[in-house]
C-alpha cells in the first residue's frame, strides 16, 4: 500500500535561491530549507505531491481555474524568470497523477486537467532547495490562492484529505511526501507594499498566528479563522496558505515536527512527520 | 470581468515576445487592438499603475509593466504611484 511518509511547507521567494547562493549556507533561510530538505531526505519519498498557488504565469484569467491537476509526462519551468534556476524539465508521475484526477473527482473536486504544463517558481524555488537535483517525481496540484474569489480554506483542506485518501488506496508500495509553498501575510505590487520595496507583510501577527496553529495541530481553528476577509486582509498573497490547507489535509495523521516562522517576514518552513520517522 | 483586456496586456507583455517588443516601440499602436475605455487607455499610457490597479487589474499582472520597462515605467514610480493608493 501506498503511504504518505511526510509533509512539507516552505516559502517560494524568487530571490531566494540567488540569496542564499551568495550568503552560504549559514544564512538563517539557507539552514531552514535545509533542515526541510534533511527531513524530506529521511522520509526517502518517491513522489512529491506539490500543492502550489500559480502567480498568473501557469494560467491567466482567460481560463482561470479554483483546482487543477497537471497529468503530464513533465513540467517545464520555472517560466517567470528566477535567478539561479535555469529552466528545465521536472519529471510528474502522470499515471499516479491520472488516478489521483479520477479519485478526488470521485470524491466531489472537481479540478480542471492540465496535458501540458509550465510551472512558476511556486513548484521550482521549493525544488530547488528540496529535491536539488529534480529527479523525484512530483505530481503539481493547483490552488487558486490568488485571484479572488478563492476557495474556502475547509474546502482546501478536504481536498487535501481526498487527495491523502486516494493515495492510500493505491495497491503499489509507495513513498510518498507532500508539499505545499506559500506564504501567509504578503503583498505583492500592490499598494500595501512598504517603502522602497515592491512588497510588504501587512500582517506579522497573523503569519505568526497561522504559524502557531499549525505547529499546535489546531487546525480546525485556523479553518475556521481564516475566511476570505482574513486572508485579504494579510495582503494579496496570503492566500498561498490554501495550499498549506490542501497540504495539512493530505497528511491526515501525521504530526506537526516543526513550523518555524521567518523572522519578520510572513512565511514559515514546516515538517511533518510519522512518530517513528 | 472588469480591467480584462487591460490584464490581457499585461499577461502578453511576459509571454509573447513580439508583443513586448512592439509595445516598447509603440504603446499606442500595440495597445488598438484592445477593448479600453477612454479612462483605461489613459490610465495605461500614463504607467498609472495605482490606477489600474483600481480599474480591476491584478498587482502579479502589473508588476510586468515596471519589469520590462513598458511606458518608461520605473520601478521607483511603480513603487511611488502604488503606495499612493494605501
Amino acid at each position: 500500500m501506498a503511504r504518505i511518509v511526510a509533509g512539507v511547507g516552505v516559502p517560494h521567494t524568487v530571490p531566494y535561491p540567488e540569496l542564499v547562493r551568495r550568503k552560504g549556507p549559514d544564512w538563517e533561510v539557507a539552514i531552514l530549507y535545509e533542515r526541510v530538505a534533511a527531513h524530506l531526505r529521511a522520509a526517502s519519498p518517491s513522489l512529491l505531491i506539490c500543492f502550489v498557488c500559480d502567480h498568473l504565469n501557469t494560467f491567466f484569467l482567460d481560463n482561470w481555474p479554483t483546482f487543477a491537476i497537471g497529468v503530464v509526462a513533465q513540467a517545464t519551468g520555472p517560466n517567470d524568470e528566477v535567478p539561479m534556476v535555469p529552466q528545465q524539465a521536472i519529471p510528474v508521475a502522470e499515471d499516479r497523477a491520472r488516478d489521483l484526477h479520477a479519485a478526488v473527482l470521485e470524491a466531489g473536486f472537481d479540478l480542471s486537467l492540465c496535458r501540458e504544463l509550465q510551472v512558476d517558481h511556486s513548484v521550482m524555488v521549493p525544488l530547488h532547495f528540496l529535491t536539488p537535483d529534480m529527479t523525484t517525481p512530483i505530481i503539481p496540484v493547483f490552488v487558486n490562492g490568488l485571484v479572488p474569489p478563492l476557495p474556502s480554506a475547509r474546502r482546501c483542506f478536504l481536498l487535501g484529505r481526498a487527495v491523502g485518501q486516494a493515495v492510500a488506496a493505491w495497491p503499489e508500495q509507495v513513498r510518498v511526501a507532500v508539499l505545499a509553498s506559500g506564504s501567509f501575510s504578503l503583498e505583492v505590487g500592490g499598494p500595501r507594499i512598504d517603502q522602497g520595496r515592491l512588497y510588504g507583510i501587512p500582517d506579522l501577527a497573523w503569519a505568526k498566528r497561522v504559524t502557531r496553529y499549525l505547529q499546535d495541530g489546531m487546525i480546525h481553528q485556523l479553518l475556521d479563522e481564516a475566511t476570505p476577509d482574513r486572508i485579504a486582509k494579510a495582503g494579496n498573497a496570503a492566500g498561498e496558505l490554501l495550499a498549506w490547507m490542501a497540504m495539512v489535509g493530505a497528511v491526515g495523521d501525521l504530526a506537526p515536527r516543526s513550523v518555524e516562522l521567518e523572522p519578520g517576514n510572513g512565511h514559515a518552513f514546516g515538517t511533518w512527520g510519522e512518530d517513528s520517522a | 470581468m472588469t480591467a480584462y483586456d487591460l490584464s490581457k496586456i499585461c499577461y502578453l507583455i511576459q509571454f509573447d515576445l513580439e508583443f513586448r517588443r512592439r509595445i516598447l516601440d509603440d504603446p499606442q499602436a500595440a495597445i488598438e487592438q484592445f477593448q479600453l475605455n477612454p479612462e483605461e487607455r489613459l490610465a495605461f499610457l500614463s504607467g498609472d499603475v495605482g490606477a489600474l490597479h483600481a480599474l480591476g487589474v491584478h498587482p502579479l499582472l502589473l508588476l510586468r509593466l515596471q519589469r520590462y520597462g513598458v511606458v518608461g515605467l520605473t520601478q521607483e514610480q511603480y513603487m511611488n504611484r502604488m503606495r499612493r493608493r494605501r
